[in-house]
C-alpha cells in the first residue's frame, strides 16, 4: 500500500487535494500527532497533504482587539512571540508545559486544536480565552468557537476537506485574571492528569465574569458553566471557591488510566480548581502574570 | 564518632574513543547492517496469558505475495532455550504462557509484508486459568505453568526445585530455620514488613535486533544486540544442539544494555529461519514488543523480619524474597536459577548475629524476567533499607543511628588480598551530613538514606596484546561496547601499563582466536580487565626480555623488568613498545584469566535523597540526590561519573515511576508515552561524593553502585507521609492514598487517646 505525500503550495491546492483524496486523505502539519497515529495503526491514509509550506497559514499578527495566529505557526514560535508574551502571558505559560522543546519546535497550534485530544494544553487555555478558528473548505470559509470545534475525543467539527487557517484570540480585558495549571503525575513532559484554565474578570473585588475550563477529564476540554455561574457576581472567597470546585468535580467525567483512577482524577479536579481560583482571588494575578512553567509544584 | 570524609570532584579527562563515530552517525549498530537478499521476519504473539493452542491456520498468511515462509512451533524439533535453565520454546507448541509469547513467525521480502502476513495467521486458543501473582502461584490449587517433572528435568546444576506449585528454585543462606526461630524467640520484639518491588524495563534506546546469515558451509553468522558473544554461543549450541564453530557471533556495539542485552531473544529463531529459507534473516523488536515481551527486572515480594532487644539492637534477621520469574526462567544465567547478589543485598553492610536469607523464584503467567542493573540486589537491598527506616520509626530511633549501630566493622579485602578498614560508617555519615540529616525540614520536605554493600563477581576473561615493530600496540578483546565506555577504559588501562599515550593503543574487537569470555556484567569487567591487561603486559615483557637478551647476546636475567619497563645492563630503560621497535619485531601474547572469589572486592556505598511531597496530589518532587562512594582507582573519570549519574536516574525512576503493570495479564504500558522514565527536568543535579581514594582496593565497582537510590527516595517520602511505604513506584495516587491512610491512623489514635483520657 502506497502513501502519497503531497506538498501543497496554497490553501486552495490543499483543499483540492483533500477533496480528491476523500476519506483517504489526511492533513499533516507538524506531524507529531499524525505520525504516532500512523504508527499505532489508528489511521491508514493514502494521501498526506502537507500544509507546512503554505505561506498564508503562518505568522502572528495584531488586529487591535485580538491576535491572529496562522495555523501552521509552531508552538515555539507562538510562545516566543513578543506580542503574545505581552498580551497573553497565560498562553505562553501553557505552551511552555507542552511536552518537550523538541515537540514544541515542530508541533503547530492549528494541528494541536485539530487533533482534538482532550488533554492538550493549548486547547484548554484557548477555550478559557474565548478563542475561535477560521476554517476554509470546499464551501468557503467560516468561523467556529472552540466550544463548537471540540465534538468528542479525537473528533472535531472540521469537515473532511476543511483546514484550520488561523486562530483568533481576543485580548483579555484588563480586569481579567488568568491562570493555567497542569498537574502532571509522572514526568514534567507528560500529559496532565488534570488541566485547569481559569479566568476571572474582577471589578472591585467582585467577579464580573468567569471561565472555568477543565482538560483531560472528559472527552473534550470542557467549560463548567455551573461553576462559572456561582462565580459570576460573587465575591471570591474560600466558600465560593469550594463550591465551584465541587461543581467542577461533578462536571468531570474522567477515564481511569495509568495516570490515575477516575476517582483520583475527580479528587484532583477539586484540588486544582481550588488552587487555580485561590491564586486568582488572592493575587494581583492580572493578565500579565504568566502561569509558571512549574506551577504544579 | 563521625569520621571526616572529603568530597572529591572527578574532573573530566579522557574522551570516549567511540564518541565521534557515535555522534556523527558512523557507528554501525546491528539494525544498520544488512546482507544481500536479506528477508525480514516478524512474529505473532499470544494475546492470552495462558491458553492451549487448538489450531493454527497459516494458509492466508502463506498466500500473501512476498511471503517466503510461515512457521509454527510444530515445524521444528522441540528445542528448548535458556541461559542456565532451558525451559523456553523457540515458538510455543501447544500452550502459551504469557501475553507476548511467540506463536508463529512469518518470513517475507519486506518488513511491511511480514507485518501484514502475521495478522493473517489464524490461531484458535482455548483459554486456561492464569496466575499473575507469585504468592498466589505458590498456593496449592494454583494453575500450573509447567509439569513438575519437566521443571526438574530442565534444572540447572545448582538449582533446587521446591515442592510447592510453580516453584522454579529455592535457596537459603546463613542461619538455619531453627537458629533463626530461636533467635527471634529470644528477642524482645519482632517487627516485620512485606515490601513489593515493581517490574522495571531497562529502556535502552536500541531495541533487540538480529541479523543471521548461514554461509555455504552451514555456519550461522550472527550480528545481534547481545553483550556477551561467548555466553551467547553456549546458549545457542546447547539449545539448538550445535557444535562449536557452527555459529559465529560478530561483535557489535550496543545502544544501551543495563543488563538487558544478555539474553538470546529472537536469535535462535532467526537462525532456524535463515537455515530453512537459505537466505539471511533480520528480526527487530518494536518498542511495544520490548515493553510487553522483553526481559525486564523481576518483580519481587520481600518479607523482612527483625528480632530486636530492649536496647534496639537487632539480634535476628530474616530476609525472604520471592521473585516473580514470569512464564519461563530461561533468561536467568545463574547455575542455581536465582539472581545474583540476593544474599549481598539482603545482608547489606550489617553485622547481625543471626541472619537467614531465603529466596524463592516462582513461575507466573507474566513476561519472563531477565537481568537489569543489580539483579537480585535491587529488590532485596531496597526492601531491607525500607525496612530499616520503618523499623527505626517503630522503635522511635533515628534511622541513621539504627543503621550505624549495626554497620559492619569488618575489614575489606582489596587487590592481592590487601586488607583495609571498613568504610561503611564513612559513606553513611557523609551521605547523612550532605543531605542535612537532622536539620529542620520545611513543610512537605522529607529526607532518606540507604546504605548498601557491593561485591564484584568473578568470571573468565580473554585478551591479546600485539606490540608492532613500528611501536604501536593493539589490544584485541571480545568485549562488547554497550555504551558504558569499556573500550576506552581498556585502552586507558593498556596505555598506563605500557607507559604510552592512549592514542598509541588501538583496540580491536573480535571473537577470532578466543574461545571464552564472560562478557559484560556484574560491575566486574573493569576490575578483571585490569588484571588481564597486567598479565598481558607481564607476558609481553618476558617475551621481549628474551628477545632483547638473545639479540644482545645476554642472558635474560641480565635484563631487568620494573613496572612493565625493561632495564638493560647499561641502565637504559625501554618501554615495551620501544623494545619492540628496537628489535624491529612484532610480538603477540594472549591470556585467559579465570578470576576467583579472591579477585572480588567489597565496598559500601550510601545514597541520600531529599523530596518535596504535595500532600493533596501525592506528587513527589525530587529535590536532591546524594551518592557517596568508597573507591579504589578511577580509570576513566567520564565513564565513572556517567555510570553513577545514570544509575541514580534509573534508581529514581524505579522509586517513583517505572513499572510494567498488568491488566488481565497484559502489560499496560506498551509505549513510551505510558512507560515514563525521568527526564533531565525531573532530576536534580546528582551530588556525587567520593571518600578519599583507597588504591589498596584496586578497581572498584561503579556500574551498579547506587542500589540505595530507590530506597533512599522511598524513605524520604515516607518521612513526610509518616507511615511506612512498602510498595513502589510512588506514583502520585499511591502517595496520596498513603496520606489518607496516615490521616485515618492519626485520627484513630487521636480517638483512642480521647477515649482513654
Ligand atoms: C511525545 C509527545 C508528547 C506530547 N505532549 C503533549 C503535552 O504535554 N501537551 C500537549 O498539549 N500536547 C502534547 N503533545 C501533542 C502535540 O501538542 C500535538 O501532537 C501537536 O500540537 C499537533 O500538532 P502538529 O502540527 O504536529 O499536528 P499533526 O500531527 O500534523 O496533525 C494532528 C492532526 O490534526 C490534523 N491537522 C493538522 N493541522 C491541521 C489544520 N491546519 N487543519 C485541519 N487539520 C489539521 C491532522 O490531519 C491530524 O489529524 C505531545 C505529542 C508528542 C508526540
Amino acid at each position: 500500500m502506497s502513501l502519497d505525500y503531497i506538498r501543497a503550495g496554497t490553501t486552495e491546492d490543499a483543499i483540492a487535494a483533500l477533496i480528491r483524496g476523500g476519506d483517504d486523505a489526511k492533513v499533516v502539519a507538524g506531524g507529531t500527532a499524525l505520525v504516532l497515529m500512523l504508527q499505532e495503526g489508528f489511521i491508514a491514509p493514502r494521501y498526506l497533504v502537507d500544509i507546512g509550506r503554505i505561506a498564508a497559514l503562518g505568522g502572528i499578527r495584531d488586529v487591535g482587539d485580538a491576535v491572529i495566529i496562522g495555523a501552521t505557526t509552531t508552538l515555539w514560535q507562538v510562545m516566543t512571540s513578543p506580542l503574545v508574551g505581552r498580551r497573553l502571558p497565560v498562553l505562553v505559560g501553557a505552551l511552555g508545559r507542552v511536552a518537550t522543546v523538541r515537540i514544541r519546535s515542530v508541533a503547530t497550534l492549528g494541528g494541536n486544536l485539530a487533533h482534538g485530544d482532550p488533554r492538550l494544553d493549548p486547547a484548554a487555555v484557548l477555550l478559557a480565552l474565548d478563542a475561535s478558528v477560521r476554517l476554509a473548505g470546499p464551501d468557503g470559509e467560516r468561523w467556529l468557537g472552540l466550544e463548537e470545534l471540540f465534538v468528542d475525543e479525537l473528533t472535531t467539527a472540521i469537515g473532511p476537506a476543511e483546514l484550520v487557517v488561523e486562530i483568533r484570540i481576543p485580548y483579555p480585558d484588563p480586569s481579567s485574571r488568568l491562570t493555567y495549571r497542569k498537574l502532571v503525575g509522572q514526568t514534567m513532559d507528560d500529559y496532565g492528569v488534570v488541566n485547569v484554565a481559569a479566568r476571572l474578570d474582577v471589578d472591585d473585588g467582585r467577579c464580573r465574569d468567569a471561565r472555568l475550563v477543565l482538560g483531560a477529564v472528559a472527552a473534550t476540554p470542557i467549560r463548567v458553566p455551573a461553576a462559572e455561574a456561582v462565580l459570576r457576581g460573587a465575591g471570591i472567597g474560600p466558600a465560593v471557591i469550594a463550591q465551584a470546585a465541587e461543581l467542577a468535580r461533578e462536571a468531570a467525567d474522567p477515564v481511569g488510566d495509568l495516570r490515575g483512577s477516575a476517582g483520583y482524577k475527580c479528587d484532583m479536579v477539586v484540588v486544582e480548581v481550588r488552587r487555580a481560583l485561590t491564586e486568582l482571588a488572592s493575587g494581583p494575578g492580572g493578565p500579565a502574570t504568566p502561569a509558571g512553567r512549574w506551577s504544579d509544584s | 564518632m563521625t569520621r571526616q570524609s572529603t568530597g572529591t570532584t572527578v574532573e573530566l579527562r579522557e574522551e570516549r574513543i567511540d564518541a565521534l563515530d557515535i555522534v556523527s552517525g558512523r557507528t554501525r549498530y546491528s539494525a544498520d547492517l544488512s546482507r544481500p537478499d536479506a528477508l525480514w521476519a516478524r512474529t505473532l504473539r499470544s494475546p492470552h496469558p495462558h491458553a492451549r493452542i487448538v489450531r493454527i491456520d497459516v494458509e492466508r498468511a502463506t498466500g500473501l505475495p512476498g511471503v517466503v515462509a510461515v512457521v509454527t512451533g510444530r515445524d521444528f524439533p522441540e528445542y528448548r532455550m535458556g541461559r542456565a535453565i532451558r525451559d523456553m520454546p523457540i515458538l510455543a507448541r501447544d500452550r502459551v504462557r504469557f501475553v507476548g509469547e511467540k506463536v508463529a513467525a512469518v518470513v517475507a521480502e519486506s518488513r511491511t509484508i511480514a507485518e501484514r502476513a502475521v495478522e493473517l495467521v489464524e490461531v484458535q486458543y482455548e483459554e486456561l486459568p492464569a496466575v499473575f501473582d507469585p504468592l498466589e502461584a505458590m498456593r496449592p490449587g494454583a494453575p500450573l505453568l509447567h509439569d513438575a517433572t519437566d521443571i526438574r528435568a530442565w534444572a540447572a546444576p545448582l538449582q533446587v526445585v521446591p515442592d510447592y506449585p510453580n516453584g522454579v528454585m529455592q535457596r537459603t543462606w546463613g542461619a538455619t530455620a531453627d537458629e533463626l526461630a530461636a533467635a527471634l524467640e529470644s528477642s524482645d520484639r519482632v517487627i516485620e514488613h512485606v515490601i513489593r518491588t515493581p517490574r522495571q524495563h531497562q529502556l535502552y534506546l536500541e531495541p533487540h535486533h538480529c541479523l543471521v546469515e548461514v554461509d555455504g558451509s552451514g555456519v550461522a553468522h550472527v550480528w545481534a544486540t547481545n553483550k556477551a558473544p561467548f555466553l551467547l554461543l553456549n546458549y545457542l549450541e546447547a539449545g539448538l544442539g550445535l557444535e562449536r564453530g557452527q555459529v559465529i557471533v560478530h561483535p557489535l556495539p550496543l545502544g544501551g544494555d543495563f543488563g538487558g542485552k544478555g539474553s538470546f531473544m529472537d536469535i535462535p529463531l532467526a537462525i532456524l529461519l535463515a537455515r530453512s529459507t537459505a537466505r539471511p534473516v533480520r528480526m527487530t523488536m518494536t518498542y511495544r514488543e520490548e515493553l510487553g515481551a522483553g526481559n525486564p527486572r523481576h518483580a519481587a515480594v520481600v518479607r523482612v523480619v527483625s528480632g530486636v532487644d530492649r536496647e534496639g539492637r537487632i539480634g535476628a534477621r530474616l530476609v525472604h524474597a520471592i521473585f516473580d520469574s514470569g512464564a519461563y526462567a530461561a533468561f536467568k544465567p545463574s547455575p542455581d536459577a536465582a539472581l545474583p547478589e540476593i544474599q549481598g543485598g539482603a545482608r547489606g553492610p550489617y553485622d547481625i548475629p543471626v541472619t537467614r536469607v531465603l529466596a524463592d523464584v516462582v513461575y507466573t503467567n507474566t513476561v519472563p524476567g531477565g537481568h537489569m542493573r543489580n539483579p537480585g540486589e535491587a529488590q532485596t537491598a531496597a526492601a531491607v533499607e525500607i525496612h530499616m527506616d520503618a523499623l527505626a520509626r517503630e522503635l522511635h530511633l533515628d534511622p541513621v543511628a539504627l543503621r550505624r549501630r549495626h554497620l559492619t566493622t569488618q575489614a575489606r579485602l582489596g587487590e592481592d588480598g590487601a586488607a583495609s578498614e571498613a568504610r561503611a560508617f564513612d559513606v553513611l555519615d557523609a551521605a547523612a551530613t550532605a543531605i542535612g540529616w537532622g536539620q529542620p525540614r520545611p513543610p512537605g520536605v522529607g529526607r532518606g538514606v540507604a546504605v548498601v554493600a557491593l561485591h564484584t563477581s568473578p568470571g573468565v576473561y580473554s585478551g591479546a596484546l600485539t606490540l608492532h615493530a613500528d611501536g604501536h600496540a593493539v589490544v584485541r578483546t571480545p568485549l562488547i561496547e554497550n555504551g558504558a565506555g569499556i573500550l576506552t577504559t581498556l585502552r586507558a588501562l593498556a596505555a598506563k601499563r605500557l607507559h604510552v599515550a592512549p592514542e598509541r593503543v588501538e583496540i580491536e574487537q573480535t571473537t577470532d582466536g578466543f574461545t571464552t569470555d564472560r562478557g559484560l556484567g556484574g560491575s566486574r569487567v573493569s576490575r578483571l580487565e585490569s588484571i588481564v591487561v597486567r598479565r598481558l603486559v607481564t607476558k609481553a615483557a618476558l617475551r621481549l626480555r628474551e628477545e632483547l637478551a638473545a639479540a644482545a647476546i645476554l642472558s635474560p636475567e641480565e635484563v631487568g623488568i620494573e613496572d612493565g619497563v625493561l632495564i638493560l645492563p647499561t641502565g637504559e630503560r625501554l618501554t615495551l613498545p620501544e623494545a619492540a621497535q628496537r628489535l624491529e619485531a612484532t610480538i603477540e601474547v594472549s591470556d585467559v584469566y579465570e578470576a576467583t572469589a579472591a579477585d572480588s572486592v567489597t565496598v559500601s556505598v550510601a545514597q541520600a535523597a531529599e523530596v518535596e511531597v504535595d500532600r493533596e496530589t501525592g506528587r513527589v518532587i525530587l529535590r536532591r540526590l546524594v551518592s557517596v562512594h568508597d573507591v579504589g582507582r578511577i580509570i576513566n573519570p567520564i565513564a565513572f561519573r556517567g555510570q553513577i549519574e545514570g544509575a541514580l536516574v534509573q534508581g529514581a525512576g524505579y522509586a517513583l515511576l517505572e513499572d510494567l503493570p498488568l491488566e488481565d495479564g497484559r502489560v499496560a504500558t506498551l509505549n513510551l508515552h505510558d512507560y515514563r522514565i525521568p527526564t533531565s527536568v525531573d532530576i536534580p543535579t546528582p551530588e556525587i561524593i567520593l571518600l578519599p581514594l583507597d588504591p589498596n582496593l584496586g578497581v572498584t565497582p561503579v556500574g551498579e553502585s547506587t542500589p540505595g537510590a530507590a530506597p533512599a527516595i522511598v524513605n524520604a517520602v515516607a518521612e513526610v507521609v509518616s507511615i511506612p511505604l512498602l510498595e513502589f513506584p510512588l506514583r502520585p495516587e499511591r502517595v496520596r492514598a498513603a496520606f489518607l491512610r496516615a490521616g485515618e491512623a492519626a485520627g484513630r489514635s487521636a480517638g483512642e487517646a480521647d477515649a482513654s483520657g
